[in-house]
């Protein structure tokens, strides 16, 4: 079994690349990028401040982030324009549904994959994408992360899974069978090449438009395998803590937000990305039923009730999770916070009426300017703010060349 | 009236003499430019810029669009002025004329197939059917991307992307599946047999003392619980190859006449207990609950009195296990211990001295069972404090309140004795899989292209070209030169047979000469009807040209829709079609429907719809039974969950329905679950499903500036008066006037498709009111009526069934290039009298599927 679970690894969430010396000579520290979702949004009144500017009294579900009150913003009315409840959640981080990728030139490219894209040959994972839990099925499936061809990253779901990735090392066995593997790769892939071309020549325009992407996916593949080929003799980094358990909810969400930290630390990647999936074993919160029946309060006041217990829950663990971040150091001995933006969020602005309008937006960490107070950006029919413009300011604070993302106007640079 | 005109569409050569001199733009001016204006733009539409060229496919689409309001008669709308009857006539005749000429003059190769690759459904299916690994029990496309959906469905070529992602996925399933079907040793791996005692697994947390170690184990509630699985500790590492096992085991089941009430344990007394086997790997997680690897391998009903042995062939891959589960078992045990000392207190004695007076959970119990003389545990005494008397009593939870409910209980359980696997057993060696890769050869390098020809040609659907084989035979030719073996060498090209672009790819081959072109058709019928490759007889009717001839033709499709095969069209059309796929991926509650689970109702809910499907298909019944029928397939579950008496028994069979309220997809539990979300209804997300998959006419999505209707249950307001308050804003009523009505009357069914008269919410239980009517005026009082008002739309209706088919099949969505062959086969369908099999053929024989000749 031991093979297919690291053919699993390959396959997901995880695409190696180039180790660089250089980036460990920087002066500067690099940039780094934490992405949270949710499949259900925030209750808005617990969620959302009630006046504009600085953050003075907190809404219930703010209150665990107290402590962090001066390094972090909440946005309000920001949202991607879309609609269609649970079926659109997915264009979380990028703005398009998948539907609809077919007409954007980089189809529906997510924000932590572009992000990833710049990163890619500094460290040994270009993003990690993860799940904390069982990857639910169907329209509830959280999907967050795309390619630029748009394909969706099936994000790795245990802390086994995780911690394996980043910090066990490879016995040589497997290692010489990896590197035969990737010989045997490349050599299938100039063959499939040239097939593709034979094929070409029997085919009319538009279907050698078809084949094209199948040309660049032999092409990224090939890149990717060199780059692979030169990592695989790299040690991976000690790890910082035993491998954490993710039986209960409880142990699952800290469990990989620690290994975030640890992922950051040792320069493993600088591109996160979890969900939090709606499979949520809220039994472990002493709640009965599910966090999807719980969304859809209908203004049940017990249900409601049973809401925020689940949402105040995230919130404590990414108060959690901030506090690490301002502990913990990288290698150039500054503390993760001045130089990682989370970014929280769900595609759901509200469960209860499926509205994927006025997103719940967080952002914390990084060194932001609009850090302490409550964003509110305009609203009405023509002065509405997309959200992808708030993500073009992060994809640029991160060191991409982006003018705007996806479906940006413009950016955000002048609050945050 | 509205009648009418659509039928003249089918007519559009003849001509009408009009008493005045007909002008388009003046009906345009008079009747659509109020709404449809640059200023108002009414449902997102402007005609006042909208010219009469034709021969622009925007223009085009435009006036179809036009045509059909007019033919439906939804444009104008009742309020506004009416054209006499003859100006309709005329418009209609003018556009219907217009669009004729347009399409002639057109490009008619735009209604074609197009270049698609496999998606993962047909991806499995291939591999399994090209290697002969059927049964197997690992998924080859496990860590492949989910497939992006157009329309609900899964075949679009264009939505289809490739990537590097997906292609190193292929390159690892490639190497897993060629290693699988390869016998590496001379002899087959010897036969043994393992023999397993009760207890069979850990016994439960809370010993109950009615398993006997060496004798007996007992499971006694359902699978969706853990607990509900018994499995084999010995064995936790599975059969050591993949193989043929023989399962037996002895069973039987206990207090199946238990002495409760039916409705308050969930367990059917008419049914015989069951057993199912389920197989799982222990990499994928914990045995004794679901896990990602569960597959299904057989269901027995058990006795009630002697113990009877089972025995059954299975397939099961390396490190797999067989565990048992009690699928209609009991649901949760805490109401059922509420339930039973409440009303039985003398039989549960023991457990009397565990409850406090007063306590909430067994309210309704009467304080005279337990002011009797039994001895009260005394808790521990807390340090330092003092003891008061509530703490007398241990906790009714702890293992010892548990064990003393439990040992009283008489609630059905299933009684597992002794299990064996034997095997595994081959019925030939080398395997039919590898006889499938290696034709009969040594795996030489002599034999490399004998070899590589033939597996190519399977592969690709059609006889490899010279290039391509060349470039595979490089591949194994490399490898070797690396100084691998023979066999490594012989499996690098096979691997790489299963990346090529001719393994990948379904073809439409535009420069192609006539026999790749008939290669082509045949796999696109093969994965049309069948969801899998050609197989050997199409391809051979390919090679002859046969498929060429129209008479050979139809009988080679109606010979296929005869297959088997033809099932997994039925279930991935319907899954797409219908969205069926949805079904348990939005679980209802455990608590307000325990009987989804005890009855197993997902399951069951599927199965109808299939069969019902299948059965339309094969005895070519009219399609019109999808709207209204007067029977359906149901097994006793299902029947119960309808009120349907005198249908006992877990098989399927077909039932005569007098019952009006079921009958018709719309009766389906499986349809009613899909449209709605495990939680709650919503009359705006039925509406639009029937809208979109029965009527074929989607509503335009909500302006970006309206906010959703925020579900309020507390009962202050209803969902219709919500509703009706939505409507009053000018642009949302011109959609919610189509949509509401249709789901309002689909309100009489719950989540999980049950009847209900009353909504089941937490606060005042409203009266369901299921009446509305139609934009057009036509009234209904419920979902009956309903029905029935659909079936008068039955042309509509095979419009939209016709063109999903097409959309399924060809792998593109339709463009109006494609609408009059739409029409075509509609028109020739209704000739035919509506058989849903005529439809099929009449789908395949079409322009838009076949491409050019």
């Amino acid at each position: 079994m031991k093979t297919s679970r690291r053919t699993f690894l390959r396959a997901a969430g995880i695409t190696l690349a180039l180790p660089s010396l250089e980036a460990f000579a920087e002066s500067q520290s690099p940039r780094r990028l934490v992405t949270i979702a949710n499949p259900f949004g925030m209750l808005p009144d617990g969620f959302f401040p009630k006046g504009e500017g600085k953050l003075k009294d907190l809404p219930y579900l703010l209150q665990p982030l107290a402590e962090h009150r001066d390094q972090f913003t909440i946005f309000s009315n920001l949202d991607h324009g879309v609609s269609g409840g649970h079926s659109a959640c997915h264009s979380f981080l990028s703005g398009i549904r998948d539907v609809e990728a077919g007409q954007w030139p980089d189809r529906n490219f997510s924000l932590d994959q572009r992000a990833a894209e710049h990163a890619g040959s500094e460290t040994r994972f270009p993003s990690l994408v993860m799940s904390a839990g069982k990857v639910a099925s169907g329209e509830q499936e959280l999907r967050l992360s795309w390619t630029r061809n748009g394909v969706n990253i099936p994000p790795l779901s245990t802390t086994r899974a995780l911690f394996d990735a980043l910090f066990k090392a490879d016995d040589p066995k497997e290692l010489a069978a990896r590197e035969k593997s990737f010989k045997l790769h490349d050599s299938i892939l100039d063959s499939v090449n040239a097939q593709a071309k034979q094929l070409e020549k029997r085919l009319g325009q538009p279907d050698r438009e078809k084949l094209d992407e199948y040309f660049t996916s032999i092409r990224e593949a090939e890149r990717k395998l060199e780059l692979s080929e030169k990592w695989i003799h790299e040690p991976k980094p000690e790890p910082g803590m035993p491998m954490p358990e993710d039986k209960t909810i409880q142990e699952a969400l800290p469990a990989f937000l620690d290994l975030i930290v640890m992922a950051l630390q040792t320069d493993s990647t600088r591109v996160a990305t979890l969900g939090i999936p709606s499979t949520l074993r809220i039994g472990d919160l002493n709640l009965s039923g599910s966090y999807h029946g719980f969304s859809h309060h209908g203004q049940d006041e017990t249900l409601k009730r049973g809401l925020t217990v689940i949402e105040t829950f995230q919130m404590q663990e990414i108060s959690r999770f901030l506090g690490r971040l301002k502990t913990v150091t990288d290698s150039n001995g500054r503390p993760l916070v001045d130089t990682t933006t989370v970014l929280f969020g769900s595609g759901l602005g509200n469960g209860s009426s499926h509205s994927n309008k006025n997103l719940p937006i967080l952002v914390a960490g990084g060194s932001i300017k609009s850090h302490g107070t409550h964003v509110v950006a305009p609203t009405g029919k023509s002065r509405r703010i997309p959200l992808c413009n708030l993500f073009t300011t992060l994809l640029q604070q991160f060191g991409t060349e982006v003018e705007t993302f996806n479906k940006a106007t413009g950016t955000m640079n002048e609050v945050v | 009236m509205k009648r009418f005109f659509f039928f003249i569409l089918f007519f559009s050569g003849v001509s009408f003499t009009t008493a005045k001199p007909f002008s388009p733009d003046e009906f345009i001016a008079s009747y659509c430019l109020e709404c449809h204006d640059e200023d108002v733009q009414k449902g997102d539409r402007s005609f006042e810029e909208l010219g009469n060229d034709f021969s622009d496919l925007y223009t085009m689409e435009a006036w179809q669009e036009i045509l059909d309001q007019l033919n439906l008669g939804e444009m104008p709308p009742k309020k506004a002025d009416q054209p006499t009857s003859g100006e309709s006539m005329a418009m209609v005749n003018w556009v219907t004329a217009e669009l004729t000429k347009a399409r002639e003059s057109l490009d008619a190769d735009l209604a074609r197939p197009v270049l698609r690759r496999l998606n993962k459904s047909q991806y499995d299916q291939t591999v399994r059917s090209l290697l002969d690994l059927h049964p197997m029990l690992a998924d080859p496309t496990e860590t492949f991307p989910p497939d992006v959906k157009v329309e609900h469905f899964d075949t679009v070529g264009s939505a289809l992307v490739m990537s590097d992602f997906l292609l190193n996925s292929y390159l690892a399933s490639a190497s897993l599946l060629v290693e699988k079907a390869t016998c590496t040793t001379p002899e087959a791996p010897k036969t043994q047999k393992w023999e397993f005692q009760a207890p069979f697994s850990r016994l439960p947390a809370r010993p109950d003392g009615l398993d006997v170690p060496g004798e007996y184990q007992h499971i006694r509630k359902n699978p969706t619980f853990e607990d509900g699985y018994l499995w084999l500790d010995k064995f936790t590492k599975g059969v050591p190859h993949d193989g043929w096992y023989d399962i037996t085991f002895k069973a039987k089941a206990v207090n199946r006449n238990y002495p409760y009430d039916e409705d308050r344990v969930g367990v059917a007394k008419d049914e015989k207990l069951r057993v199912s086997v389920i197989t799982g790997n222990a990499d994928y997680g914990d045995l004794k609950a679901a896990n990602g690897s569960d597959r299904p391998l057989f269901t027995v009903d058990l006795p009630d009195d002697k113990p009877e042995v089972f025995q059954q062939r299975v397939w099961l891959d390396r490190g797999y296990q067989p565990r048992f589960t009690f699928p209609n078992g009991p649901n949760r045990t805490k109401p059922l211990r509420s339930y039973t000392v409440v009303n039985y207190p003398g039989r549960f004695q023991d457990f009397l001295q565990f409850i406090k007076p007063g306590d909430n959970e067994f309210r309704g119990l009467d304080p005279a069972w337990l002011t009797g003389e039994k001895a009260r545990h005394p808790a521990t005494q807390k340090k330092g404090g003092k003891l008061d008397a509530t703490q007398f009593y241990t906790n009714k939870n702890s293992n010892e309140g548990w064990i003393a409910w439990t040992k009283d209980f008489e609630g059905p359980r299933v009684r597992l004795y002794e299990i064996s696997i034997e095997g595994p057993f081959f019925q030939e060696w080398p395997t039919r899989s590898h006889e499938m890769l290696y034709s009969g050869y040594e795996p030489t390098l002599e034999n490399a292209e004998m070899i590589l020809r033939r597996f190519a040609a399977r592969a690709f659907r059609r006889p490899a070209t010279k290039p391509e084989l060349d470039s595979l035979l490089t591949v194994t030719r490399d490898y070797a030169a690396a100084g691998n073996s023979e066999l490594d060498s012989i499996q690098a090209g096979l691997k790489a047979v299963l990346c090529s672009p001719g393994f990948l790819f379904l073809e439409k081959e535009e420069n192609a000469t006539d026999p790749e072109k008939d290669y082509a058709l045949a796999s696109r019928l093969s994965y049309f009807l069948w969801s899998d490759m050609p197989d050997y007889g199409l391809k051979q009717l390919a090679t002859s040209g046969k498929l060429r001839d129209p008479e050979e033709y139809r009988k080679t499709v109606l010979g296929m829709i005869g297959d088997a095969r033809s099932d997994q069209f039925i279930d991935s059309f319907t899954g797409s079609w219908l969205q069926l796929e949805k079904v348990g991926t939005q679980p209802p509650s455990q608590s307000i429907y325990p009987e989804y689970y005890t009855q197993s109702l997902e399951e069951a809910m599927l199965e109808e719809t299939r069969l019902f499907a299948r059965h339309l298909l094969r005895e070519n019944l009219s399609i019109e039974n999808f709207l209204q029928s007067d029977f359906t397939f149901l097994n006793g579950n299902l029947a119960r969950h309808y009120h349907i008496d005198h249908v006992v028994g877990h098989h399927f069979r077909k039932v005569k329905l007098f019952d009006r309220r079921r009958g018709g997809l719309l009766g389906h539990a499986s349809v009613l679950t899909a449209s709605a979300n495990g939680i709650d209804t919503s009359p705006v997300i039925r509406g639009i499903y029937v809208l979109e998959n029965i009527l074929g006419t989607p509503p335009t999505p909500p302006p970006p500036d309206v906010e959703p209707i925020e579900p309020d249950i507390r009962g202050v307001t209803t969902i219709r008066e919500q509703l009706i308050k939505h409507r009053e804003v000018e642009t949302c009523a011109e959609c919610h006037e189509k949509i509401d009505p249709i789901g309002f009357a689909l309100e009489n069914y719950d989540p999980i498709g049950g009847w209900r008269i009353r909504y089941m919410e937490t606060g005042k239980k409203p009266m369901v009111d299921a009446s509305g009517q139609f934009p057009d005026g036509t009234g209904f009082k419920d979902a009956i009526e309903l029905k029935s008002e659909l079936l008068e739309r039955r042309r509509q209706f095979a419009h939209a069934l016709t063109e999903k088919l097409l959309i399924y099949g060809t792998g593109r969505t339709m463009t109006i290039t494609d609408r009059h062959h739409i029409d075509r086969i509609v028109h020739d369908l209704e000739e035919k009298g509506w058989g849903f099999g005529d439809l099929v053929l009449l789908v395949t024989e079409s322009r838009p599927f076949v491409g050019k000749r």
